[in-house]
């Protein structure tokens, strides 16, 4: 029935949206309240909705955008409190920090290297590594062609080995150099 | 040999492909919908926080409870005068049947943030027996980003229930009036269950089936109840005692 399918839908924009606000954002308030506000904006919005073939593209272009901005409003309120200065706490995400077995927090550290990243870059590496998606529906996404999508994702990962905090987590996740 | 060192991003990322909303996320999404559909959107809900995977209690990333969404509470309240007028089984004066446990069972599958009117429930029919209750959002209950999604007072009607797995609404007076309060559910007897509430004036109602075939049904207590197969309702109408038709939808 269009009723159930409809139940269908808003339970899973929460959580394709989820998936997405707590890939950039991390868990917590915020990523809830971003995966609660996409939710409700397709609910608001279904009936503009033609093909419902073409749901998760839509869900997917929706929670990118909300996640996103609410990084990028968490990056601004810190810039304003410290009058400019980027660092990494500009970037709204803890800076990693050892535990107790000298290891840096995996999460924290790739969240802040995600970080990093351009936006079109960190859309493509959470829509290929989070959802699954391949180039086709990512360059649908992201309304681009399949041969951009390659490139984003390639000079995301490129750019994501060249970054040191990475290397020594990568490094003590293996039991050390070798 | 030493992984590729983005390695950990990517396995960051992987993790999270089995992540399950918040179930407090899931609720609150039942409450900004529209009224008929949130049983089901709850129904769903725990369905599918029932089925979470095991990452999201391995991680700790949202806590884990087999029962996340409480059934509705039952609050002291009144049935507003509009929904009496013209739903009147509400009026009638309240039977044991009304409050014994196979009714309190019969409402569970109404859940939080709905609370149901104490004195609202009503037993009606006789096989099956529905039970019918005024409900209406907790509006206090709700993170106040939702609450200015809710109508003034919050989403209220009337919700009607076989048992805990066969029960919609609740429905609001103006779906009511409009022939929209009805939906349709697998029984645990067997086949699908179509469940409507109408106001009064409405004696019977004839469900049109697909292939064009009519069945008539009675209507005991401003609820009708009818066996329909899958997916095979098209239309319905209401018709007054002596059998002339009052609307068609």
């Amino acid at each position: 029935m269009r009723t159930s399918d409809t139940d269908a839908q808003a339970v899973r924009a929460l959580t394709l949206a989820t998936r997405t606000a707590v890939a950039i954002l991390g868990p917590g308030e915020q990523a809830r309240d971003v995966a609660q506000d996409v939710a409700v904006r397709v609910l608001e919005r279904r009936s503009q909705l033609r093909d419902p073939d073409k749901l998760a593209a839509w869900v997917h272009r929706i929670a990118l955008r909300e996640t996103l901005r609410a990084q990028q409003r968490a990056r601004t309120r810190t810039r304003t409190r410290r009058e400019g200065e980027l660092d990494d706490a500009a970037l709204d995400v803890a800076a990693p920090s050892p535990d107790q077995a000298g290891r840096m927090d995996a999460a924290h550290a790739a969240r802040l290297a995600l970080a990093r990243l351009g936006e079109r870059e960190r859309a493509a590496i959470v829509l290929r590594y989070v959802h699954d998606l391949p180039d086709s529906q990512i360059a649908a996404v992201l309304g681009c062609r399949r041969g951009t999508v390659n490139s984003l994702i390639s000079r995301a990962r490129a750019r994501l080995r060249a970054m040191p905090d990475l290397q020594l987590l990568a490094t003590a996740d293996s039991g050390g150099p070798r | 040999m030493t992984p590729a060192s983005d390695q950990p991003v990517i396995d960051y990322l992987q993790e999270l492909r089995e992540l399950e909303p918040d179930p407090a996320a899931l609720a609150a999404l039942g409450a900004v919908r529209r009224p008929r559909r949130v049983r089901r959107t709850l129904a769903l809900s725990l369905a599918i926080v029932a089925g979470s995977s095991a990452l999201a209690a391995a991680t700790g990333v949202w806590p884990r409870n087999p029962d996340p969404i409480p059934p509705a509470r039952v609050v002291p309240g009144a049935v507003p005068a509009d929904v009496t007028a013209a739903v009147s089984v509400f009026e009638r004066p309240p039977r044991p049947r009304d409050r014994s446990p196979e009714a309190r069972a019969a409402l569970t599958g109404l859940r939080s943030p709905f609370v149901v009117d104490a004195g609202s429930v009503r037993a009606v029919g006789t096989t099956p027996r529905a039970y019918v209750a005024f409900a209406r959002t907790d509006v206090a209950a709700l993170p106040p980003r939702l609450r200015a999604h809710e109508p003034p007072g919050g989403t209220q009607g009337v919700y009607v229930a076989v048992s805990p797995a066969v029960g919609d609404g609740p429905f609001p007076l103006v779906d009511i009036e409009r022939g929209a309060a009805w939906g349709i559910k697998e029984h645990s007897a067997g086949g699908r269950l179509f469940t409507g509430v109408v106001p009064d004036g409405v004696a019977r109602v004839q469900l049109r089936l697909r292939g064009g075939a009519w069945t008539t049904h009675p209507v005991h207590g401003n609820v009708v109840l009818a066996k329909v197969d899958e997916g095979a309702l098209d239309g319905w109408r209401w018709l007054d005692a002596d059998g002339r038709t009052l609307r068609r939808f």
